[in-house]
């Protein structure tokens, strides 16, 4: 398996050049526009780029038929992907951290806690995404996958929306979720969203592993 | 087991296309060349061993994939990563990954560690899957069309490399290829598929022996006991007939015009003969 995810490290260090790029341009429009929240896009970027390049390149070159002849279990095939997004999560989270702190030392004048727990509930989002991105591209490839998981987004947003409409009193729940939320500690709150992540990366990779283990390449 | 790989009565069906009770054998120290024109189901045959895709029914005994080299004819390794890439990666998966035989075939090929495989060429590229199926000295090597894309030298260079990788008389390869004349200059067995289907599992010498093309007029043909005729072919002027019981037929008939057979030859009016 160490092998597999130093293959997927390598082909995103192959490409890193144009994830830079792409990152100091957000950098750099955001100090032209003097709203730093954009940055705050930077992490889950990285992360969600960094899956959906992966699975393409696989799929472009053709990796899984010759995959399944080295000394991989399916299994361990699967568990490769997830353990390259915990890695990502861990990489994008000290890439975030590092882009505040110089955003803080260029303009002193942010705060460097909502900056974090911007960068957190980014990192908690994308987390969300790629939970089900993942079993999308391993059912229906890339291309597909993505536009299935589009399709699923958007259904759910509509569906959510009219619910939230004919529905009265729901946005008095939401508030009061919130609020309950606004009393729990930041580190408690961190420690719920990790665990909840994990879970939900859990979950997902069970799926996943459903998915490939009778997949035909 | 004295067989490297051994497959029974291997069967999978496709809409279009069905493998059917597949059968068979490489044994250690052979070389086992499996021939059959495109889409006769050499690729999915050999997807099968691997479980790439999955059998309907049959069974397939092969050795630890630690001990198995592989080349596939259209899948390898992101083309983004430079090919000194492999070495780290391959660490990782194989357990008798040699580090220093990877960096030696390079060499010896002429592989440049620091280029990326989408600039290689095909032949370049073909070159170092080989390569790469080599360097965890396996026991025995599975080859997808080994030698499509390579010039004739390289090609030359390959099959001696397959040649004495079989040396040691304990090693086995099971290759499939198009270029008939490759197996028939390196194999010990010839496996004929068509239509997902084995047609005949014969030594090479074998072979030899018991067929052979004959080219005659239609007169000459009518005379031909058939049960000598494997096959035959009407071609304008002429009828190419493929003859078994070689011997009998050359005493019987002496006039007839027999060559020998090659694969080519055996493969041709199979695929093409009535």
């Amino acid at each position: 398996m160490r092998g597999l995810i130093v293959k997927d490290l390598l082909s995103l260090l192959r490409q890193m050049k144009s994830i830079i790029i792409i990152i100091l341009g957000l950098i750099v429009i955001s100090f032209i526009n003097k709203d730093y929240s954009l940055i705050a896009f930077v992490v889950p970027f990285f992360l969600v780029m960094t899956i959906v390049t992966t699975f393409s390149y696989d799929e472009f070159n053709k990796f899984d038929s010759y995959c399944n002849t080295l000394p991989v279990s399916r299994k361990n095939i699967v568990m490769s992907k997830y353990a390259l997004v915990l890695i990502g999560n861990v990489l994008s989270v000290l890439v975030g951290l590092l882009v505040s702190f110089i955003v803080y030392l260029i303009d002193p004048s942010i705060k460097l806690e909502e900056f974090i727990a911007m960068i957190v509930g980014g990192v908690f989002g994308i987390n969300l995404v790629i939970s089900f991105l993942i079993p999308f591209f391993y059912k229906y490839g890339v291309q597909k996958g993505r536009i299935m998981f589009f399709a699923l987004i958007i259904l759910v947003v509509t569906i959510f929306t009219i619910i939230i409409k004919k529905v009265n009193g729901i946005n008095a729940f939401l508030n009061n979720v919130l609020n309950d939320l606004n009393s729990v500690s930041v580190v408690s709150f961190i420690m719920i969203i990790i665990l909840f992540m994990l879970f939900l990366l859990y979950i997902s990779y069970r799926v996943s592993y459903y998915v490939y283990k009778n997949k035909e390449f | 087991m004295n067989s490297a790989l051994e497959v029974k009565n291997l069967s999978k069906h496709y809409e279009n296309f069905d493998l059917k009770d597949v059968c068979l054998n490489v044994p250690k120290g052979s070389i086992v060349g499996l021939v059959g024109q495109n889409g006769a189901g050499k690729t999915t045959l050999i997807k099968l061993i691997f479980e790439v895709i999955k059998k309907d029914s049959g069974t397939v005994k092969i050795l630890d994939k630690n001990d198995v080299g592989v080349v596939l004819d259209d899948s390898f390794f992101p083309e983004i990563l430079k090919v000194g890439d492999i070495d780290n990666i391959m660490k990782g998966i194989y357990k008798n990954w040699d580090e220093k035989l990877f960096s030696n075939y390079l060499k010896d090929f002429n592989l440049n560690k620091n280029q990326k495989i989408k600039e290689l060429s095909k032949g370049m590229k073909k070159k170092l899957e080989i390569i790469t199926a080599l360097s965890h000295h396996p026991k025995l090597l599975v080859l997808d069309e080994p030698t499509s894309g390579l010039d004739p030298i390289v090609r030359k260079e390959v099959l001696d490399m397959f040649l004495s990788f079989v040396e040691d008389e304990q090693n086995s390869i099971l290759l499939s290829s198009h270029i008939t004349s490759d197996i028939e200059n390196i194999a010990d067995y010839v496996i004929f598929i068509n239509e997902g289907k084995i047609i005949f599992e014969k030594s090479v010498i074998d072979l030899k022996e018991s067929f052979a093309v004959a080219k005659c007029t239609e007169k000459d043909f009518e005379k031909i006991d058939k049960k000598y005729v494997v096959k035959y072919k009407k071609n304008k002027y002429d009828y190419e007939v493929l003859i078994t019981n070689v011997k009998d037929v050359k005493r019987k008939y002496k006039n007839l015009v027999i060559d020998k057979a090659l694969v080519e030859d055996i493969m041709l009016l199979y695929v093409k003969g009535e």
